[in-house]
C-alpha cells in the first residue's frame, strides 16, 4: 500500500469523514488515494480558506479540522488559518505536500521550509521522512491536536514518501487519555477564596467549551449564583440571555460587564487567558479582586494578571469539584443584573443593530460566523449566544475573511443548522471567492454584508486616537456585493435604514442561500470602547464623547 | 533574570530549532547554548544560559509544552521559582 493510501485510510479511522483543501503537484499521491477513499475532500478556492473552513467545521462540532494542500504557495497560503487555531487552540490536523526527500533543501519547485514557518502557530509539526513512520505521526498528531490545550498539528508529507509502497496494517488511534483532574488542595484554596467572597464575578473564557464543561459550567452558575461576563470565545458557555449573564468584558465590553470586573473583589476565571483585549493594563484588571484561575495550562496562569488560586487540570472535573454553597451576595447581583439591564450600548447607526438584534431572535438556533472588525463587536454585544458552539470568531488572531469559510466548514459539519455569516465589506472581499464554493455545494448559507464603504474599526482608532487622520479606511469603491454574489450564483438582496427590517429577516431565512447587504453610517463607531491603557470602567461611550459620562 | 535550562529533548526534525525559536519568541536571549545527540541518535541533550526581563518560570512552562521535550530542568541564577 502507498504511503498516501494508508493516510486516508488512517484519517477515516481517525473519525475525519471531510476535509478541506486544494490540491497540487506535490499532493498528487493523496488526491489520488481520496478518490477510492470514501472521504469527503471539499475544494475550496484559496488554501487560507480551506484551514479557516476546517476551523469552522472543528468549532462546530468538537471534532478534529482536517485540511490539505500542496506544498510552496499551498502550504504558505494555509498558514494564516493555521495560526488562527493556534491563537485560538482549535483542534486541526493540516497536512501539507513537500518536495521529494531527495531534493529537499535545494530550492526545489514550490519547495518552502514549511515545518519551519509554521513552527510558531503549530502545538507541533512533523515531517514525514519515512512512510514506516506514518502509523505513529498520523496517531500522535490527532491525538495531540485533541488532548489537553487543542490545538493545530502539522503533517508535512514529501511527495516521494507519500508514493512509497510500505506494509502497514490497520490504524489503530491513540485511546485519548483523560486530562488531569486538579489537584484537591488547589481546589480547598479557591473553594475558601469563592466563600469568602461578597462581590464575585466569573470570567467564562473560550476553554469551558473547548473542555466540553458546559454543562459543568452552567450547573456552577445555577449553584452558586454567581453573575457572569465572558470573553469573545467565551460567548455561549453560558446563555446570552440567562438572568446571571452580563455580557462580554473588555475593550468592546458592555458596561456592566466591565464595571462587575473592575468593582469585583473576587474573579473566577474559568478557562480565559485574560489577554490585552480582555484585561487592558493586567494591574488595573479587577484591581480589588482576588484571582482564583481555573485552566488546563500552567502556561497562562498569571502570565499576564497575577492569580491567587490556580486551580489546574480538567475544567468540567474542576467545576463538578469546586463546591461553594449559593453565596451570600444578594445586592452585589442585584446591583449587577440591574445594571446589565441598564446599561444598553448605545450606537451612532441604531437600524442595523436592531436588524442584527432582530435576525437573533428570529433565528435562536443558528450558528453565527463572524469576520474581524466592527460588525464582529456587534454581534458579540447584540446576538444572544445560546448555542455553545454557536458562535465562531477569530479571537487571537483576528484575522478578516475567516466568517465566510468558517461558516462553510461549520455547514458542512452540522448540515442541518442555519448557518449565518456576518461580515463587513472589509472582510468580504479578504475571501469573497469562497462564494464559489458555497455556490458549488449548494449551502444554504445566510451572509449579512454591513457595509459601511471603511474599514471601520481602523476608521475608530484613527477617529478617537489619531486626531482623524483617516489613513486607507476608504472602501468607497466597493463593487456592488450583490451583483457579487448573483455572478456567483449566490441570490441576494439589499437593506438600508428605513426599509422594513421583518421582511428582511424573513427573506434571509427562507430555505436556501442568501446574502443580505446592509448599508452603514460610516461614522458609526462601536461603543463602549476602553481605551488602550485604561481600566475596565474607563469607557468612552456615545455619550460621553460628546462631553456627557459614561 | 538569568538562568539555564537543562533539556532531553527526543531527537526529530526540527526540533532544536523549535526549542531555541520558542525562547526568542517569548521574549527571552539565549545566551549560551550546546547540544549533545546521544550514542543512541533517539535523544538530544540541551543545555541553554537564557537572560530577560521575564521570570524564568515563564519561559519554563512554555518549554515543557514542547513534545519533543523529554526532562526539563531550571537554574535561575537569581534564585526565582
Amino acid at each position: 500500500m502507498r504511503g498516501a493510501q494508508y493516510l486516508v485510510k488512517a484519517l477515516a479511522a481517525e473519525g475525519v469523514d471531510t476535509l478541506f483543501g486544494y490540491p497540487g503537484g506535490a499532493m498528487l499521491p493523496m488526491y489520488d488515494a481520496l478518490l477510492d477513499s470514501g472521504l469527503r475532500h471539499v475544494l475550496v478556492r484559496h488554501e487560507q480558506a480551506a484551514a479557516m473552513a476546517a476551523d469552522g467545521y472543528a468549532r462546530a462540532t468538537g471534532r478534529v479540522g482536517v485540511c490539505c494542500s500542496t506544498c510552496g504557495p499551498g502550504a504558505t497560503n494555509l498558514v494564516t488559518g493555521i495560526a488562527n487555531a493556534h491563537l485560538d487552540s482549535i483542534p486541526l490536523v493540516a497536512i501539507t505536500g513537500q518536495v521529494a526527500t531527495g531534493v529537499l533543501g535545494t530550492d526545489a519547485f514550490q519547495e518552502v521550509d514549511t515545518l519551519g514557518i509554521t513552527m510558531p502557530v503549530v502545538k507541533h509539526s512533523f515531517q514525514v521522512l519515512d512512510a514506516a513512520d506514518l502509523p505513529s505521526v498520523v496517531r500522535q498528531a490527532f491525538s495531540l491536536a485533541r488532548s489537553g490545550r487543542p490545538g493545530p498539528v502539522l503533517i508535512d508529507l514529501p511527495t516521494d514518501v507519500a508514493a512509497a509502497e510500505e506494509s502497514f496494517g490497520e490504524h489503530t488511534p491513540v485511546v485519548p487519555e483523560p486530562t488531569p483532574a486538579p489537584d484537591p488542595r488547589q481546589l480547598s484554596r479557591a473553594a475558601g477564596f469563592l466563600r469568602a467572597a461578597r462581590r464575585p464575578v466569573i470570567l467564562a473564557g473560550g476553554g469551558i467549551v473547548l473542555a466540553g464543561a458546559t454543562a459543568e459550567f452552567r450547573r456552577f452558575v445555577a449553584t452558586t449564583s454567581i453573575p457572569a461576563v465572558s470573553t469573545l470565545k467565551g460567548l455561549g458557555a453560558l446563555p446570552g440571555d440567562h438572568p446571571l449573564f452580563l455580557g462580554m468584558v473588555g475593550m468592546h465590553g458592555l458596561a456592566a460587564a466591565n464595571m462587575a470586573v473592575h468593582e469585583c473583589d473576587l474573579l473566577l476565571a474559568v478557562g480565559a487567558r485574560m489577554d490585552d483585549r480582555v484585561a487592558g493594563q493586567p494591574r488595573r484588571f479587577a484591581p480589588e479582586a482576588r484571582v482564583v484561575h481555573l485552566d488546563v495550562d500552567l502556561a497562562e496562569v498569571g502570565r499576564r494578571r497575577s492569580v491567587d488560586a490556580p486551580v489546574l487540570g480538567d475544567l468540567a472535573t474542576a467545576l463538578r469539584e469546586l463546591t461553594v454553597p449559593p453565596g451570600d451576595h444578594l445586592p452585589w447581583r442585584t446591583l449587577c443584573t440591574d445594571r446589565a439591564r441598564a446599561l444598553v450600548p448605545s450606537a451612532d447607526d441604531p437600524a442595523p443593530i436592531e436588524l442584527l438584534q432582530r435576525l437573533s431572535s428570529e433565528a435562536p438556533g443558528a450558528v453565527v460566523t463572524t469576520d474581524v472588525g466592527q460588525h464582529q463587536m456587534w454581534v458579540a454585544q447584540h446576538w444572544c449566544v445560546r448555542d455553545p458552539r454557536g458562535h465562531l470568531s477569530s479571537g487571537g488572531l483576528g484575522a478578516m475573511g475567516y466568517g465566510l469559510p468558517a461558516a462553510i466548514g461549520a455547514q458542512f459539519g452540522r448540515p442541518d443548522a442555519t448557518v449565518i455569516a456576518i461580515t463587513g465589506d472589509g472582510s468580504m472581499m479578504m475571501n469573497v471567492q469562497e462564494l464559489a464554493t458555497m455556490a458549488r455545494y449548494h449551502l444554504p448559507l445566510k451572509i449579512v454584508v454591513l457595509d459601511n464603504h471603511r474599514l471601520g474599526m481602523v476608521r475608530q482608532w484613527q477617529e478617537l486616537f489619531g486626531n482623524r487622520r483617516y489613513s486607507q479606511v476608504d472602501l468607497s469603491d466597493n463593487p456592488d456585493f450583490t451583483r457579487v454574489a448573483e455572478a456567483f450564483g449566490v441570490p441576494a438582496f439589499h437593506w438600508t435604514a428605513g426599509d422594513d427590517p421583518s421582511r428582511a429577516v424573513e427573506r434571509l431565512l427562507e430555505p436556501g442561500p442568501m446574502l443580505l447587504h446592509v448599508t452603514v453610517d460610516p461614522e458609526a463607531n462601536v461603543w463602549p470602547m476602553v481605551p488602550p491603557g485604561c481600566a475596565g470602567h474607563e469607557m468612552l461611550t456615545h455619550r460621553s464623547m460628546r462631553g456627557g459620562t459614561s | 533574570m538569568t538562568a539555564t535550562v537543562h533539556m532531553r529533548m527526543r531527537q526529530a526534525p526540527g526540533t532544536l530549532v523549535r526549542t531555541l525559536g520558542l525562547v526568542e519568541r517569548r521574549g527571552f536571549r539565549t545566551e549560551e547554548v550546546s547540544a549533545f545527540a546521544s550514542p543512541d541518535v533517539d535523544y538530544l541533550d540541551v543545555v541553554l544560559r537564557v537572560s530577560g526581563g521575564r521570570p524564568s518560570w515563564m519561559l519554563a512552562s512554555q518549554l515543557r509544552k514542547l513534545v519533543d521535550v523529554q526532562l526539563l530542568e531550571v537554574d535561575d541564577e537569581n534564585g526565582g521559582p
